[in-house]
């Protein structure tokens, strides 16, 4: 298509005077290009890709471009993300999982044994429950101590943490409200540097329901 | 790849791409880094043997021209515009055509929005065919038609009254 047409094909009235107005305007000759421009595209063309050409500059290098701007965001998104993780890592860590007890809304455990030992009410922080028997029961692992340790008694105990597992069934007919304690002792050891060993308590308060 | 048969296409396509990359850039040093840019590009992808697409070669200097163009934009765009008598003329001596007319058609032109003067100039002096501007451009055969045909008749419109006959 050649001939100057609109959309539905139909020629132009005028055609015929645009096409002489190109064969008119073809006989101006563009002005060639300057005689180092030749030297240039020779010297481009004869050297190899990687050391192109007369200089970078002359040449736009569009490929790199295309993809600037998707490495210049990922940069960024990746410092948004190290920001946000260099104050998680620098946060103190939580104590060894040894140190604290494993799960605080297990059941109550051993209370024949708690009622079999107790302790007597030792812990004046205690929540108030108005207790009418406390018992304790054994932290597990004191039979693993070293002997001669347990004997001898902490020497010093941090208290770790509360917990109130509600009122349950003892045997199934006796509400009592079970409470335990996680204590952390401290027994002087023989080589001066000491033990240190975690301890729950177990309280059962027998409560009546009305 | 020093080519002997990349000078005869340099000797056809030169002036040519020179005067369409001009139509960006209205330096003419800008203009042959277009140029230049472009036609190596284009060349260094043809096979031992094989000569380039022509539509292609225009569309790479074009591609080169509006990159030089975005470059220089912020600290020349005064420059780059298109400014009437800035004695650089685009056409050749010649003692058949008038000088005058010459500029007249000159500066006609580079009144015309771009999407009319690339298309009249790829007519015009890059011979191309609509088919092979459309390729040229990316455009509907249609569409680089009525650009062209309305581009002429508004160079008619803007030529002087006495520069409106033929040259």
């Amino acid at each position: 298509m050649n001939r100057f047409e609109n959309d539905d094909g139909r020629e132009e009235q005028g055609a015929e005077a645009a096409e002489g107005m190109i064969l008119d305007l073809a006989r101006l000759r563009p002005a060639a290009p300057s005689l180092a421009l030749r030297e240039r595209i020779a010297a481009d063309l004869a050297a190899p890709l990687s050391m192109e050409t007369t200089s970078s500059s002359r040449l736009p290098t569009t490929a790199p471009r295309s993809f600037a701007w998707l490495g210049e965001r990922m940069l960024w998104a990746a410092g948004g993300a190290i920001a946000a993780a260099v104050p998680l890592l620098l946060q103190p860590r939580p104590l060894p999982a040894e140190a604290l007890p494993a799960d605080t809304n297990r059941p109550a455990v051993a209370f024949d044994q708690a009622e079999a030992a107790p302790r007597g009410a030792r812990a004046p922080d205690m929540p108030a429950a108005a207790p009418t028997a406390i018992a304790a029961a054994a932290p597990q692992g004191v039979a693993a101590e070293p002997q001669g340790v347990a004997a001898q008694g902490p020497f010093a105990e941090e208290s770790l943490a509360w917990s109130d597992d509600g009122v349950q069934f003892i045997d199934g007919q006796i509400p009592a409200r079970v409470i335990r304690h996680w204590v952390l002792e401290r027994f002087p050891g023989a080589d001066g540097d000491g033990l240190v060993r975690p301890r729950e308590d177990v309280f059962v308060v027998p409560v009546a329901l009305r | 790849m020093d080519d002997p048969a990349w000078h005869a296409w340099y000797d056809r396509h030169a002036a040519r791409l020179l005067l369409y990359a001009r139509q960006w850039l209205a330096d003419r040093a800008s203009a042959e880094d277009a140029v230049q840019g472009g036609f190596v590009k284009v060349w260094r992808g043809c096979r031992p043997g094989e000569t380039p697409d022509v539509p292609l070669l225009y569309a790479a200097v074009r591609s080169e021209a509006l990159d030089l163009l975005k470059s220089r934009a912020r600290r020349r765009a005064r420059e780059d515009r298109f400014a009437a008598g800035s004695g650089d003329a685009w056409w050749e001596d010649d003692p058949l055509v008038s000088q005058e007319r010459a500029a007249a058609v000159q500066g006609a032109l580079e009144q015309l929005p771009i999407e009319q003067r690339e298309a009249i100039v790829l007519r015009v002096w890059s011979g191309l065919s609509f088919p092979e501007i459309a390729r040229t451009l990316g455009e509907n055969e249609n569409t680089v038609a009525a650009r062209c045909r309305r581009g002429l008749a508004a160079l008619e419109r803007l030529l002087p009254e006495g520069c409106r006959e033929p040259l």
